[in-house]
């Protein structure tokens, strides 16, 4: 097929399939919160529920409780790890996703944790002679402060990021994968050059169900050294009756996290190779299936969680007990055979032994590694020439202080944090602004949006309270056309009930609108009909859940008007007129 | 899987072992998901009701729109349903059903597509393929079916005014231009007697009864019965375009049945052609192309040896009136395929032994030559009022409406669409 003939298939695109395509593809793409939130979180929360396992048994075995403390700096190694991965899979820079970028990142990362495991120790700052030992000596630079095992723990975690971000990476649709197959046939066939290399999922999964399953018996392996007594360990070692002493908090906190994060995991792992399957086939997925599957997988792990609680533990199981019971006979046959054949072993070395008798060893002094080094310098100072020492180890720091210098540069220059013009960080803070002042505008306006709808319900309470303390206070601020119908019509009812009021015919607390109409139509008889006209209007605006319109309004601005004018003529309020205890609530 | 069932044997193992009571925990955590997964996964589709609406006919160039309904009658929600509605490429306008959602437990959600009616036809929609599974990728995709149903689109219909088609009916013709008369065999009821009527048709069952003259009334036999005559014999067409020609013979059909039936006449249909669904074969269901999507006649046992056989010629639909029976005509006409089953010579005066005398047959076919015109006038001397209405382009038809005139029955050649114009000009225009 001709590029020209390509080109032409290619057009014959039309703008309602381009639309269509562009649908189909939004929905292909990850929810960003599943792919820098969800994910990422989980994989970390494995790899550290993982490395938690390792620590503790550290702790246990070194006696030394500031070893969890590191938790958080493996946990934040991961995270850095992860999203350096998705950062390189992004089309625009998968050209840095070399060995070379990983050493840097590597690099920067041991750098950093340099720093944090110098905080750590709570060392000063270096004195002279510090530095001038370094210089002598670089070794002493790495070894002081725990970072060896530090760097060896964060080197685990971020190897481990590292791989299974790469393996959920792979499993998410690439671009590429999503921009074709979600065009039409015509142009897809005319990109057939373009189709994107078909990856193996499943294959995939299966990878990572295996780093997961091996993990977990790793864990497995942490939970039951954490159980261990070694005072009765080094009694005697029998593996039935290593006891159950109890899981430390850690460890159990470590196991569940461990295990619902990887089978939440794997959930997410099922709906990548679904999604690749879904695509390949044409179909169009629904906005709601994502969301679907999120919520439903985490539901049913915790309900399983849940559940699970509720069910009667390990030895309590008769089943269990009838396992335990094989289990210790068939260890005792494995004992026994081991026996049988150590003594057997014993005889023919005991006899070896006997035939070629020696000098039993001198027994060694036990290992002082500061005496080891004492002893080295002073070797080196005895036999070799302090210049040349001095030459050597200047050389190795020029080397190593270059390197890692270029490594940093280059992993943060690359990362847009130093050099340049900052472009994206200048994007991003200005996204981060926008986005503030967005937030900030939806606030304002939130609160505005609740005093106006507050102002409108309170309306009418500052009309009554005001009658309530002051018969002649008038409510203020009231647009009459900003009101519905039916407000209109309370507030013409209720302007003439506080005239009335203000003339000396106040309506009291327990009054209904029919009995007060009377009251009215006895110091106003020839308003009669008014009065009842506008009592009867505000009845209806008042009980009556029929609609008022508009034009049901005029007429009784119109009435009001008139007993507006009638009220007017009683100037004078009367001589013993009390203050108004009327209740011109709409509640009345 | 393995690596799973690997890690529940280490879990057990550890469990065991070293009597950690927690990791027994994790073993039913890790065996519920499983079992969970396993468990829900076949009752997926259980409680799933899934369904099809839309007009089952169609005229020519209607879009139709085919409305899916999916219910999950269940409580537990579906978190993932595939569907695939198979749709013919004939029927295809716009994008194919074939998606996925995820359902909420009692949740309902319907979807609509439109098929295009761009070609006469027996159309399958469907069927519509659903599939499930679990969360986790522990159980097997379970799989269901909705089964198809099936669209007929009719044959194009050309809005005809007046056809002006002679009558020989002594006592029946086309609406007010006529007499009318009362058919003796069509009985309506009784009335009294009055000065004049025929001693005939005196009931003197019912005078003896009610010892007052009374005399029979009869239906007024207005109706001109016309038959639609179609051949569809392969062979009598041109080689070169017969599947053309033949479309428009059944277009022709289409819309002399459909304004005869709107003129309240009684129309029946006579084809030589072949109907799938009436065919051989059909015991054993329709079978459709996977192409175009249309139904297919479903090959003879014996082959060829079948070809030429008039078993498989459908029925006659014998001359009725009203929009029933004009869409039982069309649904006929939508469905009938050419095929190779008797010439019109032989097959014309042995098909029309069911009508009664006097109906005027419409016999559309490729031309007039001289086997053609003998049949019709063979049909003439039997009774019938044959019109011929030939479809193949002939510029010399002039000498077959002479030849036909010569033998007493009328020859019209329409071989386009311009050719019937005359029949759609306003009725004014034209002479009864």
């Amino acid at each position: 097929m001709s590029n020209l003939y390509r080109s032409l298939l290619a057009r014959r695109v039309t703008p309602a399939e381009e639309a269509a395509a562009a649908a189909h593809a939004a929905h292909y793409r990850a929810d960003r919160w599943t792919q820098y939130a969800i994910r990422p979180l989980l994989i970390a929360l494995l790899v550290g529920a993982l490395l938690s396992g390792l620590l503790l048994v550290v702790e246990i075995a070194s006696g030394d409780g500031s070893w969890q403390a590191l938790l958080p700096l493996l946990f934040l190694v991961a995270l850095e790890a992860i999203y350096t991965t998705l950062w390189l899979q992004h089309p625009d820079r998968m050209i840095l996703d070399k060995p070379v970028y990983r050493l840097a990142e590597l690099v920067f990362i041991l750098v950093v944790l340099r720093v944090v495991s110098w905080l750590m120790a709570g060392a000063d700052l270096p004195t002279l002679a510090d530095l001038a030992l370094y210089l002598r000596n670089p070794g002493a630079f790495f070894s002081y402060g725990r970072f060896l095992p530090i760097a060896f723990l964060a080197l685990l975690t971020w190897g481990l990021s590292v791989l299974l971000s790469s393996i959920f990476a792979q499993l998410a649709l690439s671009e590429f994968e999503i921009r074709y197959y979600t065009q039409p046939p015509v142009r897809r066939a005319a990109w057939a050059d373009n189709q994107p290399i078909r990856i193996s999922r499943g294959n995939l999964v299966g990878r990572f169900l295996v780093i997961w399953v091996y993990g977990g018996v790793l864990l497995l392996f942490f939970t039951a050294l954490s159980t261990l007594a070694l005072d009765q360990l080094s009694m005697r070692f029998n593996l039935l009756a290593l006891a159950r002493l109890g899981l430390p908090p850690q460890m159990l906190v470590a196991l569940l996290v461990y295990f619902l994060a990887g089978l939440w995991l794997l959930s997410q792992a099922r709906l990548a190779v679904m999604n690749a399957h879904w695509l390949l086939n044409g179909v169009v997925k629904n906005a709601s299936v994502e969301r679907s599957w999120q919520r439903n997988s985490l539901l049913l792990l915790l309900l399983v969680a849940l559940a699970a609680s509720l069910l009667p533990i390990g030895s309590t199981l008769a089943i269990s007990r009838i396992l335990n019971l094989l289990i210790y006979y068939s260890m005792l046959l494995i004992n026994l055979i081991a026996t049988l054949f150590a003594l057997l072993v014993f005889a023919v070395f005991s006899r070896l032994a006997r035939e070629g008798a020696q000098e039993a060893p001198e027994r060694s002094e036990p290992f002082d590694p500061a005496a080891f080094l004492e002893g080295m310098e002073q070797n080196e100072a005895a036999g070799g020439s302090e210049t040349l020492t001095f030459i050597f180890s200047s050389a190795v720091w020029t080397l190593l202080i270059v390197a890692v210098v270029a490594a940093v540069i280059y992993f943060l220059r690359e990362r847009g944090l130093i050099g340049g013009d900052n472009r994206q960080i200048k994007q991003n803070w200005r996204a981060f602004v926008a986005w503030l002042k967005q937030l900030w505008a939806a606030l304002r306006w939130r609160v505005r949006d609740a005093r106006l709808t507050w102002q409108e319900r309170l309306r009418i309470a500052p009309a009554e309270e005001a009658t309530a303390e002051s018969p002649t206070a008038r409510p203020r601020f009231i647009r009459l056309n900003a009101l519905s119908p039916r407000e209109q019509v309370r507030y013409f009812y209720l302007a003439a009930v506080r005239r009335a009021g203000e003339r000396g015919v106040p309506r009291r607390q327990s009054e209904t609108p029919l009995e007060y109409v009377e009251d009215l139509k006895a110091n106003w008889p020839e308003a009669e009909q008014e009065v009842e006209q506008l009592t009867d209007a505000f009845l209806k605006a008042r009980y009556s859940p029929q609609p008022i319109e508009k034009e049901d309004v005029n007429p009784v601005k119109e009435t009001w008007r008139q007993v507006k004018g009638y009220l007017r003529r009683r100037t004078q309020p009367p001589a013993d007129g009390a203050p108004a205890e009327e209740d011109a609530a709409p509640g009345n | 899987m393995i690596q799973f069932a690997g890690l529940i044997i280490a879990l057990l193992a550890v469990a065991f072992l070293l009597r950690i009571d927690f990791v027994y925990y994790i073993v039913y955590v890790c065996l519920g998901v499983y079992a969970a997964s396993r468990f829900l996964t076949p009752r997926g589709l259980r409680g799933l009701l899934a369904g099809r609406e839309f007009a089952p006919n169609a005229f020519l160039g209607e879009t139709v729109a085919v409305t899916l309904r999916l219910h999950n009658q269940k409580r537990l929600p579906t978190p993932w349903l595939e569907f695939n509605e198979s749709i013919p490429p004939e029927l295809r306008h716009g994008q194919a059903m074939h998606q996925v959602v995820g359902l909420k437990g009692r949740e309902q959600v319907s979807f609509t597509y439109q098929v295009q009616a761009a070609q006469r036809g027996y159309y399958r929609l469907g069927p519509l393929r659903l599939s499930t599974g679990d969360l986790f990728g522990f159980a097997a995709r379970q799989r269901g079916l909705l089964a198809a149903d099936y669209l007929t689109v009719y044959p194009r219909i050309i809005p005809l005014t007046q056809l002006g088609l002679p009558s020989r009916l002594p006592f029946g013709t086309i609406a007010s231009t006529q007499r009318l008369f009362e058919d003796p065999a069509r009985p309506m009821g009784v009335r009294d007697y009055r000065s004049g009527d025929s001693l005939r048709q005196i009931n003197w069952k019912v005078s003896a009864h009610t010892r007052d003259l009374v005399v029979k009334t009869f239906q007024p036999a207005i109706s001109l019965e016309t038959a639609v005559l179609l051949n569809l014999h392969r062979d009598d067409y041109e080689a070169r375009d017969w599947r053309t020609t033949t479309e428009w013979a059944i277009v022709t059909a289409a819309s002399l049945a459909a304004h005869l039936i709107n003129q309240r006449q009684p129309v029946g249909l006579i084809t030589n052609g072949v109907d799938p669904l009436l065919g051989a074969g059909a015991a054993e269901g329709p079978d459709f192309d996977e192409v175009s999507g249309r139904l297919l006649r479903r090959a003879a046992p014996d082959g060829a040896a079948r070809a030429g056989a008039l078993t498989d010629v459908p029925p006659p639909i014998l001359p009725r009136n009203g929009r029933a029976h004009l869409m039982k005509v069309l649904e006929r006409l939508a469905r009938i395929e050419v095929e190779r089953t008797a010439p019109f010579a032989q097959w014309a005066t042995s098909a029309c032994i069911h009508l009664s005398w006097g109906v005027t047959i419409l016999a559309i076919t490729a031309f007039g030559d001289e086997a053609t015109c003998q049949a019709l006038h063979r049909l003439l001397r039997a009774g019938f009022n044959p019109i011929l209405i030939a479809v193949e382009p002939d510029y010399n038809f002039n000498l077959v409406r002479e030849r036909a005139r010569g033998l007493g029955f009328r020859a019209y050649n329409v071989a386009r669409l311009r050719d019937l114009d005359p029949w759609r000009r306003p009725r004014r225009q034209v002479p009864v």
